[in-house]
């Protein structure tokens, strides 16, 4: 009767296939029962809740409550295991019928206790047998970092984290676990609380317990999305015991690590006069010698100002702000743990407009419904503002920062910001003065994103099964992003250098910039993303066979949807609503798309006297993105062995010294979809339009591909040995990971081989394969010398790619093939020195037109001329082969510091400037200082260059060396320092207890690089940012403080 | 266990199950919602419309197409063109005639002749012919037509007719010059028997039975040009830049035969052919270029700012009025201005030294605005300095008597303008041509235009060309003066190198800024005259002795742009990057 009412209920579903399997095997008989209590205690005699118990040889038998107190039914003489996070694991003997037992657990200095999370599930340190590296909370609320993924850096062996800008609301780190391995999206998988696709960026760090990534074939359970690594990210939950309400406080203070250095206007005019000199010998000096003696003395405010652009435009700190409070708690049958956050970062500009602030809340609730039924709701709501000024004119792009970076440069030092009487000085063009362009003058850009996460989480202990459960999870996110742009003409002043008026003021003239007329667009985006999954877990003991089973089904649905609407002439600029503009011109557009994805996976481990290890993980995907005929679905399988030689008796015996000694191997094979959909078919979509019967707009139709039907993902094999040691007392812990990854069936364009008059552009075709190898250490080490406690841990991380295969241009000379290098390396004409005169460029091959002063590329080909093919392709890229950190935790008595160094190396970027060039914009002082003249022939630097005078140097793309910066760096990313006011004195105030803290961001680097921050882009794949014109990255100091009651 | 329990168990594991299986396979079969599929595409009329119409918005078009890369134009930032002037293009900047975008647009024109016929056929007549056979007509027009462009750049290119599918070769060599114009030439003739006489509706705007045939009087002009009938010195595969056999006479005739079939569709007129007075010329010639419709408009694209898709003015304002102003005419175009009585401008003419604006063509007043030349209305903040709407690229020196020492002013749209720094040219003059005055940068920088691709006056102009090129001087003569009367100047009667040398000057006057000037010096071979060292003007209001300023400018020429001319630069160099992809290309002379 109860198979049938089952089947009735059940589709066919092989997961409870195996759920009737593991019902008849269960083994089963009668034993004496025994009841045993008590209490189990810290060694400073505090009580402990939450500790697990378990069985040793059985199952799971409870944990205590918040007074640490137990009470187990088992049988005679079975051993108790008591064990929790942090401390050694303890086991006592259960007697006698009624016996009280009072547990001691002391602290715990292995580490191989740790739990860790892993894909759809968590374990014990000491068997882990994949890649995995894990940072507490913890750790990474020490750092003040606005945005979260900011404060990884240096933590995680293996991940590097590049902060491109620190522009406030676009300033999340680029993620890169092992850096790169594919010529496509190298982003890893983020999975927050179990769910693929969240974001971590804008988490509140006071929620987070744990971050881990799965660095190889452990990431495999993650199938088609595994294949750039794993972050998963697990926040707090409530723990049994009475409400704990904690407090934070932090007040920041941020300020450019570094801002590119100009010349100044007396410098500016002597450049301009060796130009004119240069390219109009003849013409009379631009600047006289009175001028620059002006600019230099500043006796002649109006007419002869001194302008620091970056001055004028950016403050010296900017205020950021951030607060947290906490409730958790709970009993048996509830726990809770609930956060509400508040954060606020001011731009770095002076009257800015440009400033992000977020609130959050998190609810972390479990239930204990019945004894084989625990429930758990969470639910995330956060609301991200981000707010610009309105982002310059038609013409300049849309992204505000970049107008005011690009407008920087391009402004010259002898025009004024402002005036002596205050007004705005002239722009260069498109109204572009910075000191303006970041005021909401000119409008405003306000983005408002909500963002609601909600999951509920059921597990259901089968109580037919011992060691079985299931649980489902249903999760629903959705984000919704609203954003208003009203652009409004805003005015400039200018003096035409002769009107004064009766007092012999200056007379200005106003003109209006800008738009010609406020215009309003405003968007909204609508995503929501739908997880289903139900995990079948086996999880039992059997003497010295410890077994772990998961089978597992889920469902994603992704669903977005989009619109905008614009309408211009406004008539007036203080009502900004779409209905106040006018009917001519306005506009809208909108469109959505979809994503689905249905996968199913499993993991089988073995452990054998926690022994020999073994671990195989599969994933069988399907994704929307590929041809239904045949293509949706793959398999990917990871397998990992892991050996505890340190648990042999020999070793015990001999080599004691070592407490731990682990080596492990594993191979996988993961994928990667992140690639446009539908490439397997041939669609045609609207691309542009054309007027006819003078006033008639139609759209046009155009083909958007060729198609390419076999497409399918691109496959990552990824092999890694490592080993995990501790010694000295586990004072000692030392771990080394060894990895090969071959990246096959990278989609990549085979166009470099197409010649142009084929017309076409090809499809992406899985045809790209790239290795990348290295290794990761890690170490750390503690002690402690009376009051005096430290810790000191090191990682560092070696990566390097190379492409084995893709589409080669047949034609290309060896030292410019792409193949056999990294990815993504330039090609570069080598400078190698300077033309100090003509008989230096009549004794060398040179472009044509070289002149004195000018950079000299190597003729690499010795063809006796100069061009293309002395390019040659460099052996650097922007993404470092080297990462490291280093972090020292130090505590004496109640005060406490946390040092993290962080580094990179390997990397290069170039440098990119305007050319200063009559009409546009500034040298960098840099460039100029040691340049070539008459008088200096043998200078480091070129000559002043005019505008698109010279041919090493087109506006702002750099093509030769000379440009290109080592960008190795080493940086004291984070410190804190503080001081736990002692129990006593805080509980006299109400208090539990209270800690202050002073901490740093990017505190000191040291690098080579000038001008800009080394980690700061001069390129970004699909974006418009370079280095020169990117909000800079940021210094941040920070004092705050912690209270719990 | 309670029996409630297990209830509850039975109901939550089969939801979950429901959940997970509800969908099953379907549920991963999703379709893009922005984009038609192929099949889609080719069987609704509307859509298959909408396709031509990415093929006529992948014409090229802009306000400087050549002008800057010849000497039409200069402006403050040199960039590419400065290459181009300099002779410094090579392989690896070779930017210029877009070979990759016009072959892209040349396979959509393969894939739309391979896919047409799928269309249902509609015997329904739309201006005389079936949709289909119009579309047909488009296509064929419009593949002849970008062949047409990359020829006048590269000489000889590979003919593609077919689009390639991924497991083709795609490997290709030039076909000769001649194969190229003989294709080029066909097309036209099959495109103008499927293609209507004229539009009406709509379809206003769509090419022609007239284009076709005008497309055809161009390349034949071209073809029998001298530079595709002159050897290049060492250079092994001159059939790739012009003929190497037969006989030119024949192609002369052909051109001028094509010139006249255009002619002799008889739908076609010049603007005003007759003015009354030199005024009334100049009034013509200005609205020809800012009216909507003319009766010389053979093939044109409407830009209309009602419906967004307006002409960017901006580049092409003076700075004074909002704009960069980037096409600034040159000394060497001002001065190939004749007198209004058809003799020649001279900066030796001491009166016409000291007023270089007065007396010329009136097609100048309607082309360029110089220094002085009324514009329109100064925005509010300038009406104070400008009244009038003027030109004002000068310099005042006024006296200050209080500090005893010369005070310069500087004029509104000039390099030293109080008004905007960012943008100027230093020509001191500034294109007129298309430009309405009526619109006001600070009002929209979008405006309306009409570009004419081929107007009639060009064909009269081929015509001559033809006649001149076979000897018969009296009918070229016939056909310069029709174009001369229509703008108040007066007949010529010249013969011999005379008359191609007034041909060449009334052609580049008529044509200028029209993307005529850049090929037409490349095919009569006359780099040299066109590439040098080039000048614009300084305008100085002078300080005369008794301390009052002049009111007639004293107008200098200044180098302002350094040039040269190397024969390589006849034809274009193709890029590096396609040399390396196709090993069958040769490149052109000049180049290697």
């Amino acid at each position: 009767m109860l198979n049938k009412q089952f089947d009735s209920l059940l589709p066919i579903k092989a997961s409870f296939l195996l759920l009737f399997f593991l019902s008849i095997s269960q083994i089963s008989f009668a034993q004496q029962k025994i009841t045993v209590s008590g209490n189990v205690v810290s060694d400073s005699s505090q009580p402990l809740s939450n500790v697990s118990i378990r069985i040793k040889g059985g199952t799971a038998g409870g944990t205590t409550d918040e007074n640490g107190s137990f009470k187990i039914s088992v049988a005679k003489s079975a051993v108790l295991l008591f064990s929790s996070i942090g401390y050694e694991e303890k086991q006592v003997t259960a007697t006698k019928d009624g016996e009280v037992l009072t547990v001691m657990l002391t602290p715990s200095n292995a580490r191989l206790n740790d739990i860790v999370v892993v894909g759809y599930g968590t374990r014990k340190k000491e068997t882990l047998t994949g890649s995995i590296a894990s940072v507490k909370g913890s750790d990474l609320v020490k750092s003040p970092a606005g945005n979260f993924s900011n404060s990884l850096a240096g933590r995680l062996p293996g991940l590097v984290a590049i902060t491109r800008t620190g522009e406030p609301g676009n300033d999340g780190s680029t993620l890169r676990i092992r850096g790169a391995n594919t010529l496509g999206d190298n982003s890893p998988l983020v999975v927050v609380d179990g769910i693929a696709g969240r974001s971590l960026e804008r988490l509140d760090p006071a929620t987070i317990e744990s971050v881990t990534i799965l660095k190889d074939a452990s990431a495999a359970i993650y199938g088609s999305q595994a294949a750039n690594g794993v972050i998963l990210v697990t926040t707090k939950r409530g723990a049994s015991g009475k409400p704990t309400i904690q407090f934070s406080l932090n007040q920041g203070w941020n300020t450019p690590t570094v801002l590119p250095k100009m010349a100044d206007a007396p410098l500016y005019a002597q450049l301009q006069n060796e130009i004119s000199a240069a390219y109009h010998p003849g013409d009379p000096l631009p600047y006289s010698a009175e001028d620059i003696q002006k600019y230099k003395d500043g006796s002649d405010p109006w007419g002869h100002p001194n302008t620091d652009w970056f001055k004028e435009t950016i403050k010296k700190n900017s205020p950021q702000r951030y607060g947290n409070l906490t409730l958790s708690g709970g009993a048996e049958a509830i726990k809770y743990f609930i956060s509400l956050g508040s954060n606020f970062t001011d731009g770095i500009f002076r009257d800015g407009a440009t400033n992000y602030s977020q609130t959050n809340f998190q609810s972390n609730i479990d239930a204990k419904v019945t004894n084989s039924i625990r429930l758990s709701f969470d639910v995330v709501g956060r609301q991200e503002n981000r707010n610009y000024s309105g982002g310059g004119a038609n013409g300049g792009s849309a992204d505000q920062a970049q107008n005011v970076f690009w407008a920087l440069n391009r402004s010259f030092p002898t025009w004024p910001a402002r005036w002596p009487n205050g007004l705005p000085g002239p722009d260069i063009e498109y109204g572009a003065n910075p000191v303006v362009l970041v005021t909401d003058a000119t409008g405003y850009t306000k983005s408002r994103s909500y963002i609601f996460q909600s999951n509920v989480r059921l597990v259901i202990t089968i109580p037919w099964v011992k060691g079985l459960s299931l649980t489902g999870n249903a999760a629903m996110d959705r984000t919704i992003v609203s954003t208003k742009q009203f652009r409004k003409p805003w005015f400039l002043y200018t003096w035409d250098k002769t009107s004064v008026d009766a007092n012999g003021t200056p007379v200005l003239v106003a003109s209006k910039k800008g738009n010609t007329d406020p215009r309003l667009q405003q968007w909204m985006d609508n995503n929501s993303n739908v997880t289903l999954n139900a995990l079948l877990n086996y999880d039992r003991v059997f003497d010295k066979h410890d077994i772990k089973a998961l089978f597992a089904a889920e469902r994603i649905a992704g669903d977005n949807m989009n619109f905008w609407a614009f309408r211009r002439n406004y008539t007036s600029d203080i009502l900004d609503e779409l209905d106040l503009g006018s009917n001519e011109l306005k506009d809208n557009g909108g469109s959505s798309g979809v994503a689905r994805r249905l996968d199913y996976f499993g993991r089988l481990s073995y452990a054998y006297d926690a022994k020999y290890l073994a671990e195989f993980v599969w994933r069988y995907d399907g994704s929307y993105i590929f041809d239904p005929a045949g293509k949706q679905f793959g398999f990917f399988p990871g397998i990992s062995l892991g050996y505890r030689i340190s648990n042999e008796r020999f070793w015990k015996d001999h080599i004691s010294f070592i407490n731990e000694m682990k080596i492990r191997g594993s191979w996988g094979k993961t994928g990667n979809d992140r690639i446009g959909p539908y490439q397997y078919l041939t669609t045609y979509g609207y691309n542009g339009g054309y007027v006819f019967n003078e006033n008639v707009p139609q759209q046009a139709l155009k083909a958007l591909r060729i198609p390419n039907a076999g497409v399918t993902w691109e496959i990552a094999n990824q092999s890694n040995i490592g080993a995990d040691v501790e010694l000295l007392n586990n004072k000692l812990a030392v771990s080394a990971d060894y990895f090969y990854n071959l990246r096959t069936n990278i989609l990549a364009y085979r166009n470099a081989s197409v010649p142009g008059s084929a017309g076409l552009s090809l499809p992406q075709e899985n045809i790209g394969e790239v290795v990348n190898k290295g290794f990761e250490l890690q170490a750390s080490y503690r002690g402690k010398a009376g009051d005096f406690k430290y810790q000191v841990s090191a990682n560092g991380a070696w990566a390097k790619n190379h492409i084995r295969f893709w589409d080669e241009t047949p034609g290309v000379p060896d030292y410019q093939r792409s193949t056999g290098n990294q990815m993504n390396a330039r090609l570069y004409y080598q400078a190698i020195g300077v033309f100090a005169d003509q008989a230096a460029i009549d004794k060398y091959p040179h472009w044509t037109g070289a002149r004195p002063g000018d950079i000299i590329f190597k003729d690499v080909n010795n063809d006796g001329q100069i061009d293309g093919q002395d390019q040659v392709r460099s052996r650097k890229t922007t993404i470092p082969t080297f990462t490291g950190g280093i972090s020292i935790d130090l505590q004496y008595k109640n005060f406490y510091a946390n040092v993290l160094f962080q580094g990179a190396a390997g990397a290069e970027r170039s440098y990119r400037t305007f050319s200063g060039g009559p009409g546009v914009g500034n040298f960098m002082y840099n460039l100029v200082k040691d340049r070539w003249t008459l008088e200096n022939p043998s200078a480091v630097n070129p000559r002043v260059w005019e505008r698109g005078g010279a041919y090493w140097m087109t506006d702002g793309e750099p093509n030769n060396t000379y440009f290109v910066r080592n960008s190795d760096y080493l940086r004291l990313k984070n410190f804190e320092v503080g001081y736990n006011l002692s129990s006593g004195i805080a509980q006299k105030i109400g208090i539990q207890s209270l800690r202050i803290y002073v901490s740093a961001l990017n505190f000191l680097t040291f690098t080579k690089m000038k001008d800009f921050d080394p980690e700061s882009p001069d390129d970004a794949p699909g974006s418009i940012w370079v280095n020169s014109e990117v909000y800079p990255l940021n210094k941040t100091t920070n004092i705050g403080l912690t209270a719990t009651f | 266990m309670n029996y409630r329990n297990s209830n509850l168990i039975y109901i939550v594991i089969g939801a979950v199950s429901l959940v997970l299986t509800s969908c099953g396979k379907s549920f991963l079969d999703t379709k893009p919602s922005t984009q038609f599929t192929e099949a889609d595409v080719w069987s609704d009329p509307n859509l298959v419309q909408l396709n031509m119409n990415s093929i006529y918005n992948q014409n090229p078009w802009s306000f400087f197409l050549t002008s800057l890369a010849v000497d039409e134009a200069r402006c403050y930032d040199a960039g590419n063109d400065y290459n181009m002037s300099n002779m410094l293009m090579s392989p690896d900047n070779a930017g210029w005639g877009d070979w990759n975008g016009r072959y892209s647009a040349i396979r959509d024109c393969n894939i739309f002749l391979e896919n047409i016929d799928k269309l249902p056929d509609d015997p329904a007549l739309i201006d005389g012919v079936t949709l289909k056979d119009r579309l047909k007509g488009e296509a064929t027009f419009f593949r002849a037509w970008y062949y047409q462009l990359l020829i006048s750049y590269f000489g000889g290119v590979p003919l593609v007719t077919k689009s390639y599918k991924l497991s083709d070769d795609f490997s290709a060599a030039r076909n000769s010059y001649a194969e190229c114009v003989q294709f080029i030439s066909g097309e036209c003739d099959k495109a103008a028997a499927l293609l209507p006489l004229a539009n009406t509706g709509v379809n206003k705007g769509r090419v022609t039975k007239g284009a076709a045939l005008a497309l055809k009087s161009r390349v034949l002009l071209y073809a029998a040009s001298d530079l595709h009938n002159t050897t290049f010195p060492g250079f092994s595969n001159p059939e790739l830049l012009g003929y190497v056999d037969g006989d030119r006479k024949q192609r002369w005739q052909a051109a001028k035969a094509a010139a006249k079939a255009v002619i002799d569709l008889g739908i076609y007129g010049l603007y005003q052919p007759s003015p009354a007075s030199t005024e009334e010329a100049v009034q013509n010639y200005e609205d020809l270029f800012i009216s909507k419709n003319s009766i010389e408009d053979i093939f044109i694209r409407y830009y209309n700012a009602s419906v967004n898709q307006g002409v960017d003015y901006w580049q092409v304002f003076p700075n004074g009025y909002g704009g960069i102003e980037t096409n600034g005419a040159p000394s060497e175009l001002v001065d190939a201005y004749e007198m209004s009585d058809g003799t020649k401008f001279s900066r030796t003419n001491p009166a016409q030294n000291l007023e270089p604006y007065k007396n010329r063509d009136p097609r100048f007043y309607a082309s360029i605005l110089y220094e002085g030349a009324k514009f329109r209305s100064r925005p509010s903040n300038l009406l104070a300095a400008d009244p009038v709407g003027v030109l004002q690229v000068g310099t005042w020196e006024k006296w200050d008597a209080t500090a005893n020492k010369i005070v310069y002013t500087y004029g509104l749209d000039s390099r030293n303008s109080v008004v905007y720094g960012g943008g100027y040219n230093n020509t001191g003059t500034c294109m007129l041509k298309f430009i309405n005055r009526k619109t006001d940068m600070y009002v929209n920088h979008q405006d309306d235009l009409t570009w004419r691709f081929i107007r009639y006056s060009e064909i009269i102009l081929n015509y001559a060309e033809a006649c001149i090129g076979l000897g018969e001087e009296a009918e070229a003569r016939t056909y310069i003066n029709m174009i001369r009367k229509k703008a108040a100047m007066p007949d010529i009667v010249d013969a011999g190198a005379a008359l191609s040398a007034r041909y060449r000057n009334e052609r580049r006057i008529e044509l200028v800024y029209e993307n005529h000037r850049f090929f037409d010096v490349r095919r009569w071979m006359i780099g040299p005259e066109a590439y040098h060292p080039m000048h614009g003007v300084n305008v100085v209001y002078k300080l005369n002795p008794d301390h009052t300023t002049a009111t007639i400018p004293t107008v200098t020429p200044v180098e302002i742009t350094s040039g040269k001319w190397d024969n390589k630069a006849y034809f274009l160099p193709i890029a590096r990057s396609e040399m390396n992809k196709n090993d069958k290309l040769v490149q052109n002379p000049g180049y290697n």
